[in-house]
């Protein structure tokens, strides 16, 4: 999706100020400081960062499994931060999560056929049995199992299998967003690209709105229209996916790309020294100084803000500018894009 | 499926074999005569050669052991020193005194085991669940015939509710046999109810972290039916083993309980079984008690498949 379509459309989801605390003893941790993001409909917007780094928290807010300390979410321009229980219910048909580990995220003690069942009659869809057991088989074909699967246990399924049916059940209620967690990580690398390419055909074919999260950025990068680059709570750098891989802004950016390994041509391997500092304890100024090649004492001091630059890309660096020559599109525009 | 099973039965019909064996081949091997026990150390030596005789004791081992097992297959397990009756016969009336007891006291176990361990599992870290779990800690920590004597004094001695001792046959005075069954099976539950308590909250709190229950919460499935449909069933798997260990304590005899408050079941049959030296009834009652053990693990395990699939499915 180009520049040009995107601002001519809602988002999707339009999120701002998102932040989540969580109480640690007497500390208090901020696992997602202050994201403002807008995910566009009909694309996949992959989420990248280390683990740690908060983004399994965000997509977790969005779905409504944790609650937001503070900031807004907007579905289709409508306010669903905090939904009333019949709300929230609702939105559960609207969206949904696949989440990494297939083999904890279904219950090993039910059948596949009542387990992909089970939201429609939650939701009370579809009134006899039959109508249910065909929305089941319909939806058992889109992931690409067969109806055998319906009396099959989850232990009988590898791990590919298993994830399948994870989709299958996240997609029987029809939702418009999917907020997939990592959703292949757990899987043998010669099934995940199988299971990528089905969430590919699917979104085409459910016309669904991914929020794809990984550590892996070949994965983002292969899935997502979009990438946004997670680093202790915040966005570090966000825009066009091909942009991104073409010419990182950000020093963390770049180390990512320059650590995975189809990394191609003459870009010098930058390898990251030290541990993601602790989001409890973060450090003063750029929360990225302690690992960063390009660090000085500016960046030690102050934190950079997120700043839009030429070619619709952002990136919260104080060095932008010296280090790629990019210039950053006027300040007002950006207050506007804040305060919305 | 039936192929389980197969291997189940055949499994536990060996262990019962080894277990016969065993239990005769250590009471060869205990010293002393057991002629020289029954008539005393001043026994005339002829006295004793006839007893031996009459005992089958000049026989050799293997043959005596066959004799044995016959006499097992035909349900004779010998007749005991002490009562001058068949050991079977008087521990078939001990059995019925203690699975009532048993009986009464699982279902106690149960009640407030299950339903207290998912209580103490979400609420476990309010301030008003302390009370509930330092009553559990108690329950573990304090032996069941302090208790006992704790439950006499108040019911018995102070409010005159129920017996302190003895029971009624169910089938002379049901009431009666009720009242005399509610304080010792209260305190073998105490204990038992404590450690399924901490079996079930543990059990509940480690499946409520599966992801499986973050994807139901996903669909949209209310807090209750997540519990009911999704978490009970899996966390009620680990438990069971606990369970059963608790069926096979109690059938096993309580013998303190059962001499505290006088019944007259397996646990007081083994306590003056010993004290007598009645060898052929300890034989058998350790043949019992080897059978209840398999016996309930093999129920166990049967329960287990029917619960869940993983197993079925090995």
């Amino acid at each position: 999706m180009s520049n040009a379509q995107m601002e001519n459309q809602q988002p999707l989801l339009k999120i701002r100020g998102l932040t989540k605390e969580f109480r640690q003893g007497n500390d208090r941790v901020k696992a997602v400081r202050q994201m403002d993001l807008d995910i566009y409909k009909g694309e996949v917007f992959g989420l990248v960062g280390e683990s740690g780094c908060g983004k399994s928290t965000f997509g977790q807010m969005l779905v409504h499994l944790l609650d937001p300390t503070s900031g807004t979410i907007r579905l289709a321009g409508e306010d669903i931060t905090r939904p009333p229980r019949r709300e929230r219910k609702d939105l559960c048909k609207r969206m949904q999560i696949v989440f990494q580990d297939p083999y904890s995220s279904i219950d090993p003690n039910k059948t596949i056929g009542w387990l992909v069942e089970e939201p429609l009659k939650i939701h009370g869809i579809g009134r006899t049995q039959k109508e249910r057991d065909e929305k089941v088989g319909k939806v058992l074909q889109a992931v690409g199992l067969d109806d055998s699967y319906r009396t099959r246990w989850p232990n009988e399924l590898s791990g590919g299998q298993r994830q399948r049916v994870a989709i299958a059940i996240a997609l029987i209620l029809d939702p418009e967003f999917v907020v997939c967690d990592e959703p292949v990580s757990a899987l043998d690398v010669s099934v995940q690209a199988q299971v990528l390419n089905l969430l590919l055909d699917l979104r085409k074919e459910f016309g669904l709105t991914y929020l794809f999260i990984s550590h892996d950025l070949n994965v983002v990068s292969y899935m997502s229209d979009r990438i946004g680059v997670m680093y202790l709570g915040s966005l570090v750098e966000l825009g066009d996916s091909e942009a991104i891989s073409r010419m990182p802004l950000h020093p963390y950016t770049e180390a990512l790309f320059s650590a995975s390994m189809d990394v191609e041509g003459d870009r010098e391997r930058i390898i990251l020294t030290g541990d993601l500092p602790s989001p409890a304890n973060p450090p003063a100024g750029c929360p990225f100084h302690t690992r960063c090649v390009a660090c000085t004492d500016r960046c030690k001091a102050e934190r950079p803000l997120l700043r839009e630059f030429e070619g619709g890309r952002f990136c919260a660096c104080h060095r932008v500018e010296e280090r790629t020559g990019l210039k950053p599109v006027a300040a007002p525009e950006q207050k506007e894009e804040k305060t919305e | 499926m039936a192929k389980y099973y197969i291997r189940k039965v055949a499994g536990f019909l060996v262990t019962l074999f080894l277990v016969s064996l065993l239990t005769f081949a250590v009471f060869q091997i205990l010293p002393g005569n057991p002629a020289l026990v029954i008539l005393g150390v001043d026994a005339d030596p002829a006295q004793i050669q006839q007893l031996e005789d009459e005992m089958g004791l000049d026989k050799p081992i293997p043959l005596r052991f066959l004799e044995w097992v016959g006499g097992l297959l035909r349900g004779d397990l010998g007749t005991s020193y002490r009562y001058h009756q068949p050991v079977s016969q008087l521990i078939g009336n001990a059995f019925g005194v203690t699975v009532q007891l048993a009986v009464f006291a699982l279902i106690l176990t149960a009640l407030v085991g299950i339903p207290v361990g998912i209580w103490l599992s979400h609420h476990s870290k309010k301030p008003y669940a302390l009370p509930v779990s330092m009553l559990s800690q108690l329950g573990l920590s304090v032996p069941a015939f302090c208790f006992s004597v704790l439950l006499i004094n108040i019911f018995s001695v102070q409010l005159g509710w129920l017996p302190s001792m003895g029971y009624t046959p169910f089938s002379q005075d049901p009431v009666a046999c009720l009242k005399s069954l509610t304080l010792p099976s209260v305190a073998i539950a105490f204990g038992s109810a404590a450690v399924l308590i901490r079996y079930v909250k543990v059990s509940v709190i480690q499946q409520e972290h599966q992801d499986y229950v973050k994807t139901a919460q996903s669909k949209g499935v209310p807090a209750r039916k997540i519990l009911r449909s999704h978490v009970l069933r899996n966390s009620l798997i680990p438990v069971l083993t606990i369970f059963g260990m608790t069926i096979t304590d109690v059938l096993g005899g309580s013998i303190i309980i059962e001499n505290v408050f006088s019944l007259p079941g397996i646990g007081k049959l083994v306590s003056t079984s010993i004290n007598s030296r009645d060898l052929p009834l300890i034989q058998g009652l350790v043949l019992y008690l080897a059978i209840i053990v398999v016996v309930c693990n093999f129920l166990v395990d049967v329960l287990y498949s029917v619960i869940d699939p993983r197993i079925r499915l090995k």
